[in-house]
């Protein structure tokens, strides 16, 4: 194949594609929240401010969850979408509650650049390929939530981690990938929230099963667990939460002081997430950094 | 019409980012709107074809709105034509997505499958999603000044083009080791495989020396 001989020919080629770091944003109405297990549902702001601190910061893509994705819900969701996607230059992937191609176009109309399925997905299996096909497979996350059963088998979850199925998620995320989607994004319901670390070997085994992109989601409580799993998980990227909001929350308290919303006084006064050691993007990339992982330098 | 600013033509096909292009054009200061008719399209100083999806699909899309055509005559015009991702791809001769499908054939060069093509020994994780650096060619397009030495832009795609000339490369990149150029340029016709619209500060750069280009031209 062609290449140009130039001096550009010098530049030390990259041996391995820098991990994407992606903030989690998951969305009720009109707020930011977080959870522990996808439950007990925190308001902690609006979620354009945060967006706009993330781009600022370094974020190489966002990613809003609607987790309540109610159909009344829809349209409030896509204003959320339309002014995130003006004021931010890197791609927003939306998912929550998308359950046809209408809805998909609409997410994408209103400026989201790739989109995330679950509960359709699993209900309909085909809708991944028709969305592939009229979209563009490189534009179809599936997310796969899920939970270990005491047997030690790690079973799918749909609607926000709220209904069980009878899916393996090692075979559903091959299926997934034969069926055209361009990406997986995997969350563990049992560390999600915790800040107890990734499911190592449920995002592993799933990384190895398919040959496309693997997001890992659930569990980032500090710098490490991100190491981690991008050591040992072959992961192409990483959707963190709890870490980066707190940070986030901490380097504004004015702006929280004056919103007068969000329930962040459980935050200030550390009642709950002490296993979650805040931290920002240009932060968790310098310490990735020291381990030889490479990411976008900011 | 004002006269100072420029208008820029976003073709739309129901395929693309359209939403984000917009957004980069009008943060760099240019006019920018979306059009679906051949007549429209030769109304502006520059033209934008955007694209995300499936190339056979797009090229039919075209054709049934006569854009194809089109864009073909604006591009012997001499308008500054920008594909970006499928949109650049589309530029080229032809592509082997699914089956092997025309392209408008402004370019030289086909398009083909970073997964077939690439024979790693390791499996190569496709698309290709993501930010690299891109590797510049000397002396550098008017597209990449005042940027870093090599600046990184985000990609998400499965096809890559290959262009028969090297001289219309204006950039490389290396996914996982495997090389392909990802910036062409022939006179007024550029593009780009990536999303300078979703790479942040220094992609709004490359816009912005886009519409510098069609200014110097409008000017001079």
């Amino acid at each position: 194949m062609p290449t140009s001989h130039s001096p550009a020919d010098t530049i030390p080629e990259l041996t391995v594609h820098p991990i994407r770091i992606i903030p989690r944003l998951d969305i009720k109405g009109p707020n930011l929240v977080k959870g522990i297990h996808l439950e007990g549902l925190r308001v902690l702001g609006k979620p354009e401010f945060f967006s706009q601190h993330y781009y600022q910061e370094g974020a190489d893509e966002l990613l809003y969850m609607d987790v309540v994705a109610s159909l009344y819900g829809r349209n409030n969701l896509l204003d959320i979408v339309k002014r995130t996607a003006s004021r931010i230059f890197v791609p927003l992937t939306v998912g929550g509650g998308l359950r046809s191609l209408q809805d998909i176009q609409d997410v994408l109309t209103n400026g989201a650049d790739k989109i995330a399925l679950n509960t359709a997905a699993v209900k309909s299996p085909q809708i991944i390929s028709h969305a592939a096909q009229r979209f563009g497979s490189s534009t179809i996350v599936v997310s796969i939530e899920v939970l270990r059963t005491a047997a030690g088998r790690y079973q799918v979850y749909t609607d926000n981690g709220r209904e069980p199925t009878d899916l393996d998620a090692i075979e559903w995320a091959r299926q997934a990938a034969e069926l055209g989607a361009g990406e997986l994004l995997i969350t563990s319901i049992d560390q999600e929230g915790t800040g107890k670390g990734f499911e190592l070997d449920l995002v592993r085994s799933i990384a190895t099963a398919v040959d496309i992109p693997v997001i890992a989601g659930g569990g980032a409580g500090c710098p490490l667990h991100v190491q981690h799993v991008i050591e040992q998980a072959q992961v192409s990227a990483v959707a963190i939460a709890s870490m980066l909001h707190y940070q986030a929350i901490n380097s504004h308290p004015k702006h929280f002081d004056l919103e007068g919303e969000g329930n962040i006084h459980y935050l200030q006064k550390q009642l709950i997430q002490k296993r979650v050691v805040s931290c920002s993007i240009p932060e968790l990339k310098k310490s990735l950094a020291l381990s030889d992982i490479s990411c976008r330098p900011i | 019409m004002s006269m100072s600013s420029v208008q820029i033509g976003i073709v739309d096909y129901g395929m693309g980012n359209v939403y984000s292009i917009l957004q980069a054009c009008g943060s760099v200061g240019a006019d920018a709107r979306l059009c679906s008719t051949p007549l429209e399209l030769k109304q502006f100083d520059a033209i934008i074809l955007p694209g995300v999806g499936g190339f056979p699909y797009a090229m039919q899309q075209l054709r049934a709105q006569g854009l194809d055509v089109a864009i073909r005559d604006l591009a012997v015009a001499g308008t500054p034509i920008l594909g970006i991702c499928l949109g650049m791809q589309l530029l080229f001769r032809e592509s082997n997505e699914f089956s092997l499908t025309e392209g408008l054939g402004i370019l030289p060069g086909d398009v083909r499958s970073i997964r077939l093509d690439a024979c790693s020994n390791v499996p190569i994780r496709v698309p290709h999603i993501g930010w690299s650096p891109l590797l510049l060619s000397e002396p550098r397009d008017a597209l990449f000044v005042n940027l870093p030495h090599s600046p990184y832009m985000y990609f998400v795609h499965s096809y890559y083009v290959r262009p028969t000339m090297d001289s219309i490369i204006c950039a490389n990149v290396s996914y996982e080791q495997f090389r392909y150029a990802c910036a062409v340029r022939s006179a007024n016709v550029v593009g780009v495989q990536f999303h300078p619209e979703r790479s942040g500060p220094d992609g709004l750069t490359i816009y912005s020396n886009w519409l510098n280009e069609i200014k110097e031209k409008r000017n001079g």
